[in-house]
């Protein structure tokens, strides 16, 4: 933009741009990752931390091929279900293994854990993978790229100390390991949806499920306040600040959303988004059997 | 004289190929090809026998004919490229249509719809999903609707634990699936074997009942089977990625989602124009989807908008598109000294074609000489030159190598380069599950061919 020959270019083709086709950025245009006003990281940190548990919820959901199927009501409860689970295979591991070290876990359970550098793109980065049965993959590239913003002072001090990019991402995927060896006791895994399709029922299950609860899993680890979703936007931010921002930009308009939609029926719709887990104690959800197949 | 030519010529060819394979810029390749071929053919005419140039009215020029250099000058720069812009126009409209089907939201539901039916089971969820991506690219064309459908249909084929490399493979063969029954590639492919005007009994319905259904059918089911096969010997993965999620629209409404296949109907059925068939369907989707809710002014320069953003898709592809076709007319007056050299050793008959053509498969990757938006176009100039084969066999033994080749195996193809950089899979991975199903699928498409078309009447000659 600044330098002559883009201001001369967008001139002379702009005009005529617009002439031929008529004015690209008209109101209704999308705001891709392309044209999006970046936010500062430190705002986005700020915000996205201080979001509750449930305030994912819209964000999570809307990544499940299913989620056509669900109404709030449902996405509420199963939000909640998740986290419960999620946190009671925390405090087994912790329990059985003596040990919060996501790492140290992985080991125990004979997990294969790679630190992999590897490049990305800017429309998806993968941080980390599980490929069944046992091997664990996390890419450093995104991490060394985190930690760098981690460095900024505004960032850190909106994440906290307990902020561990490697943990969280080892722990994230430990749980998919447990799910696997667990896959008929876990709840993640036995819980059916029943989609049906005129006289057929195909009861299924849902992947965000065990996606949440191994969020759940790793946030409890880690004694995190906020949810571990925040990594998210801030490895995403790491290698485009612009892809980052769009996702800040969707977690908060689903916040925006939600406060309309509360507002508009005048009553809680969803309560649970608002019971962050700030407001309960660690072992209120310690019910095993709720983990267990239904 | 015409045989060290032909020689020359054959050389070119190759060099041609290497410098596809090594991905060089296809419009300056054809650009300079098509020069160089010209040189090469004119300047061969000083030293050909007599009984050489007197076969082949095509070379004949200058003193004592009514043809001049200039003519034949004309013909290639001039006349050559203007023919193609019915082709490209009809790229245009599909790009344009591609893009209402997307911002309609019309796809995506398709597409959620479908996911739905599956559930859980990987394998549902793919079969469904292959067969609707298939149709819904027999109307919708270009690297940008590709890339709307693929960053919907990719990230639930992999959150269902679907390794990333089976998932982009099996996506890009259903479309590449719904490319047989897709009438801008009809279009396109048609006028590579004759001139638009010629042969006009050879239409789109025509060539759907006779052969595009089965292909299609065929390569779908071919593309499920290898998809099963592969996911039996994979292991099953969860990644934390994150992407940008699509933007979530609300659902198009059901009776919408007819939508994309009205062009490609209308076409069949009524040989209804194909621009008319996208204008129709694509205001109506418009229209229907409530997106017409604004002033006037709004509105139209929301339709100018996709318009400008479906020529966007096109624009990488229109420098090729317009330099090929001086190559595809410098190949008529080099194919005299192609036919000197080769004519003896070409086969003559159907099923030699058939088997040759299966066997060379792999040389429709990376811009070979099998395909045909690759050197392929000269590979068919030489052969239309030795050999007399009916108009839709040819049409059928280049849109076998060209589609399930290059469009849905190849990684020179723009949308699988796309795909691959979007999931990170290694060309080489990919590659390793194409090459299979394009020798498989292919012998059973030429098997096809050799049924279908190997023996038709003389009506289908020019
Ligand atoms: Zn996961």
């Amino acid at each position: 933009m600044g330098n002559p020959s883009g201001r001369w270019t967008d001139a002379i083709i702009g005009s005529m741009k617009e002439a031929l086709f008529g004015d690209a950025e008209y109101s209704g245009s999308d705001k891709g990752p392309a044209n999006v006003a970046i936010s500062p990281i430190e705002e986005v940190m700020r915000d996205i931390c201080a979001l509750g548990w449930g305030a994912w919820r819209d964000y999570a959901f809307a990544r499940e091929p299913l989620n056509g199927r669900l109404d709030d009501a449902q996405r509420a409860e199963l939000m909640e279900r998740a986290r419960e689970c999620g946190e009671d295979w925390a405090r087994r591991c912790e329990r059985d293994f003596d040990s919060s070290s996501p790492l140290e876990i992985a080991e125990r359970l004979g997990a294969i854990v790679t630190f992999a550098e590897r490049p990305h793109g800017q429309d998806r980065v993968t941080f980390a993978e599980f490929t069944e049965p046992d091997e664990i993959y996390v890419y450093t590239d995104a991490m060394d790229k985190a930690e760098a913003l981690l460095g900024a002072p505004g960032v850190r001090e909106a994440a906290g100390p307990r902020m561990r990019p490697r943990e969280l991402l080892v722990a994230h995927e430990v749980f998919h390991l447990i799910e696997l060896r667990n896959a008929r006791a876990i709840w993640t895994q036995a819980y059916r949806l029943d989609i049906r399709f005129g006289p057929f029922h195909n009861p299924s299950r849902l992947v965000v499920l065990g996606e949440i609860a191994a969020m759940s899993f790793a946030r409890t680890l880690a004694s995190l306040d906020y949810s571990p979703y925040v990594l998210d936007v801030l490895l995403t931010y790491a290698y485009s600040p612009a892809a980052g921002t769009t996702l800040y930009n969707e977690v908060m308009g689903y916040q925006q959303h939600d406060r309309n939609a509360l507002h508009d029926k005048g009553d809680a719709a969803a309560p649970t988004t608002e019971a962050g887990p700030r407001n309960r104690s660690p072992d209120a959800c310690l019910q095993p059997s709720r983990c267990r197949e239904e | 004289m015409e045989f060290v030519i032909g020689i020359l010529l054959i050389a070119s060819f190759f060099a041609f190929a290497f410098y596809c394979i090594k991905g060089y810029n296809l419009m300056a390749g054809f650009l300079t090809m098509a020069t160089l071929w010209l040189i090469l053919s004119l300047l061969g005419t000083l030293g050909a026998s007599p009984s050489f140039i007197e076969a082949n009215p095509a070379l004949q020029f200058g003193e004592g004919t009514d043809v001049t250099l200039v003519n034949i000058l004309n013909t290639v720069y001039q006349s050559g490229p203007e023919g193609w812009g019915t082709i490209l126009i009809n790229f245009l409209f599909g790009a344009w249509f591609g893009r209402v089907l997307m911002d309609t939201g019309i796809a995506s539901t398709i597409i959620r719809k479908t996911v739905e039916l599956g559930g859980d089971k990987p394998l549902i969820t793919i079969i469904l999903l292959d067969i609707v991506t298939a149709i819904i690219f027999t109307s919708m064309t270009g690297a940008g609707p590709v890339m709307a459908v693929g960053v919907i249909v990719l990230p639930i084929l992999m959150s269902l634990g679907i390794p990333k490399t089976i998932a982009l493979f099996t996506f890009i063969a259903s479309v590449g699936a719904g490319c047989y029954l897709n009438p801008v590639f009809f279009a396109q492919y048609r006028a590579f074997v004759i001139n638009p005007d010629q042969l006009p009994d050879f239409l789109f319905g025509w060539y759907a009942q006779n052969w595009g259904y089965y292909a299609m059918g065929i390569m779908v089911v071919v593309t499920l089977i290898m998809t099963a096969i592969y996911l039996r010997s994979s292991k099953k993965s969860h990644a934390w990625a994150a992407q940008v999620a699509p933007q979530a629209q609300k659902d198009a409404p059901g009776y919408t989602l007819i939508l994309p296949l009205v062009p490609v109907i209308l076409n069949i059925a009524f040989n209804f124009s194909v621009i008319g068939g996208f204008v129709l369907a694509g205001m109506l989707a418009l229209w229907l989807c409530g997106k017409f809710d604004k002033g006037f002014r709004e509105n139209i320069q929301y339709i100018s908008k996709l318009m400008y953003d479906g020529t966007v898709d096109t624009a990488p592809m229109v420098g090729f598109l317009l330099c090929l076709p001086m190559f595809n007319t410098v190949a008529r007056y080099a194919s005299p000294y192609f036919s000197a050299v080769l004519g003896p050793i070409i086969p003559q008959s159907t099923l030699m074609i058939c088997v040759l053509f299966t066997a060379l498969l792999f040389f429709s990757l990376f811009r070979g000489p099998l395909t045909l938006v690759g050197c392929g176009a000269a590979t068919l100039g030489v052969l239309k030159n030795v050999a007399t084969f009916s108009v839709p066999f040819m049409y059928c033994a280049f849109a076998i190598p060209t589609i399930t080749g290059n469009l849905a195996s190849c990684i020179t193809q723009s949308w699988t380069a796309w795909g691959l950089s979007y999931t990170k899979v290694e060309s080489k991975d990919f590659l390793r599950l194409t090459v299979p199903t394009l020798y498989i699928g292919g012998a059973l498409l030429f098997a096809l061919t050799y049924i279908t078309m190997g023996a038709l009447g003389a009506e289908w000659f020019v």
